[in-house]
């Protein structure tokens, strides 16, 4: 009883730092927009933005929606990837040396570069943005968990030669768990690549997408509308990050 | 003598250091008896824990050989034979995410003897032995590091092993813990009558403990001299601290070890 209570007084001691600091800034927005007089298409107020997010959600639903399942399936996509592939470069150190420079390679391309020639070839359709997104941040994945595998503790390593255990039983008794935190480190910064990916892939061609609606508002300068989009987008990174710490904290309890 | 279980016969061994080939292990001949007490002593860095790496088959020595009950040791020791040796590390090396009964079930688990030995008596057994059955769903960072290091020593013994091998298992504890441990590991051993490897850095510890103690030169490590502790487990349980056998001897022991450092 007292043990939940406690948690709940550490949550909300938690969060109410950065919720004081964001209401000051809207504060501080909202007053100089305001005394300045600076119109709405240069720099929109937050309340205009609040007014636009409340005003558009009904609109936009079908955008949020093909953005937000290109995100889904494009990041679960990435980690299936980045995850299987980590595990294969570690398992086959051969396969490995020959594989990285290329995984490094991949990571340095901003995708930006890449998506108008992917999408000479693919078209301005869905699958183009969900590889754009699995290009974007399976890399960052692969490489996390391929550091966390090849630095398991030295002495965890040698409890297992004392069983004399497999390959695949090193795996399972210890490796993956003692890789965990790299892991999660690498499903947290490929949440973010996710977004970016998908934003930039919408931003550069096609008509759907919250990203293509943020060009959309731009054109006609728009900028509130614009800005209530990217609320749009903060939040589905938001809630990606927040699920995958929840999940990491509930299996790394122990470490 | 015939009914050695673990013999080394001259091992030789040999790293690749920056500054050359530098040899760590010279010649080493031991004997080990069946439910003898075996403590090895040697200068920090003198190579001891490569022998006792050696002797339980985790590593392959360069020159000569290791016997098991006369069979040679192969270069990579399968399953079934890295099974009689039980053992314990330096820093306790439970796996955190398991708890206390987890740990010490591994074994069996990684060996294939979870049906063959009854995994689940097997571990209560084990626990109880140690003392830690109460504590058998904590999880390692719940433990202090004395009740930590008895749960390594369930764990290695789960297995039934033929050796328990100990490579300075209590070096990182306390005066007080390490004295108490060293209690535990004294009874442990007179109930079961395993046989014991240790390595310590501790003459005390040696003397306690040990039913022999060798004494290794500074690296590349030689047999520098081998004691005999000719007190009963009785006589160690009791006052044998002012015995003035036992004090020669812990004399003798320390000069030596001092003259080597």
């Amino acid at each position: 009883m007292t043990k939940s209570k406690n948690k709940v007084v550490s949550a909300i001691n938690l969060m109410y730092p950065p919720v004081i600091l964001i209401v000051l800034l809207l504060v501080v927005w909202q007053t100089v927009c305001t005394a300045n007089a600076i119109s709405v298409w240069m720099l929109a107020k937050p309340t205009d933005i609040f007014t636009a997010f409340a005003a558009n959600t009904k609109e936009l639903l079908p955008d949020i929606w093909i953005t937000y399942s290109n995100e889904l399936i494009g990041y679960v996509l990435a980690i299936v990837v980045g995850l299987a592939l980590a595990i294969l470069l570690c398992a086959f150190p051969l396969v490995g040396a020959a594989l990285n420079p290329f995984i490094i390679v991949v990571c340095c391309i901003p995708m930006i570069s890449l998506v108008p020639t992917l999408m000479l070839v693919l078209g301005l359709g869905r699958s183009v943005k969900i590889i754009t997104i699995v290009v974007q941040s399976f890399p960052i994945i692969c490489m996390n968990a391929s550091t966390g595998i090849t630095n398991v503790d030295p002495t965890r390593l040698e409890l297992m030669q004392s069983l004399k255990a497999t390959k695949a039983e090193q795996f399972r008794y210890c490796i993956l768990k003692d890789a965990l935190p790299d892991i999660f480190t690498g499903l947290k910064l490929g949440a973010v690549m996710s977004m970016i990916g998908g934003v930039t892939a919408e931003m550069t061609g096609g008509n759907s997408g919250l990203g293509s609606r943020i060009n959309y508002y731009i054109g006609f300068s728009k900028s509130s509308e614009a800005l209530s989009c990217v609320i749009y987008i903060i939040l589905l990174g938001a809630i990606l990050y927040a699920v995958v710490s929840a999940i990491g904290a509930h299996l790394m309890k122990h470490h | 003598m015939a009914d050695a279980v673990l013999k080394t016969k001259k091992i030789g061994k040999s790293f690749d250091t920056n500054k050359g080939i530098k040899k760590v292990l010279d010649d080493i001949s031991i004997d080990v008896d069946e439910h003898e007490f075996v403590c090895i002593m040697g200068p920090s860095g003198c190579g001891k824990s490569t022998l006792i790496r050696i002797m339980e088959g985790i590593e392959s020595p360069d020159t000569g050989q290791v016997l098991l009950e006369n069979v040679p040791l192969p270069k990579r020791p399968e399953k079934s034979i890295q099974k009689n040796f039980g053992i314990v590390f330096q820093l306790d090396n439970l796996l955190e995410w398991k708890t206390v009964y987890k740990n010490t079930d591994l074994p069996l688990a990684a060996f294939h003897m979870k049906d063959k030995m009854n995994s689940q008596k097997r571990v209560m057994e084990m626990l109880q032995l140690v003392g830690l059955w109460d504590f058998k769903d904590c999880y390692p960072k719940e433990l202090s590091g004395g009740m930590k290091q008895r749960a390594a020593i369930a764990r290695a013994m789960v297995t039934d092993p033929k050796i328990l091998m100990l490579d300075q298992p209590f070096g990182a504890l306390d005066a007080i813990t390490r004295r108490m441990l060293n209690v535990e590991l004294l009874r442990i051993w007179n109930e079961t009558k395993k046989t014991c490897v240790m390595i310590t850095n501790n003459v005390e510890e040696a003397m306690y403990l040990g039913q022999r103690v060798i004494v290794l030169s500074k690296s590349p490590a030689k047999i520098v001299e081998e004691i005999k502790i000719p007190f009963s487990y009785e006589e160690k349980t009791g006052d044998v601290t002012e015995n003035k056998e036992y004090l020669s001897i812990r004399g003798k022991l320390q000069g030596l070890i001092r003259s080597l450092d």
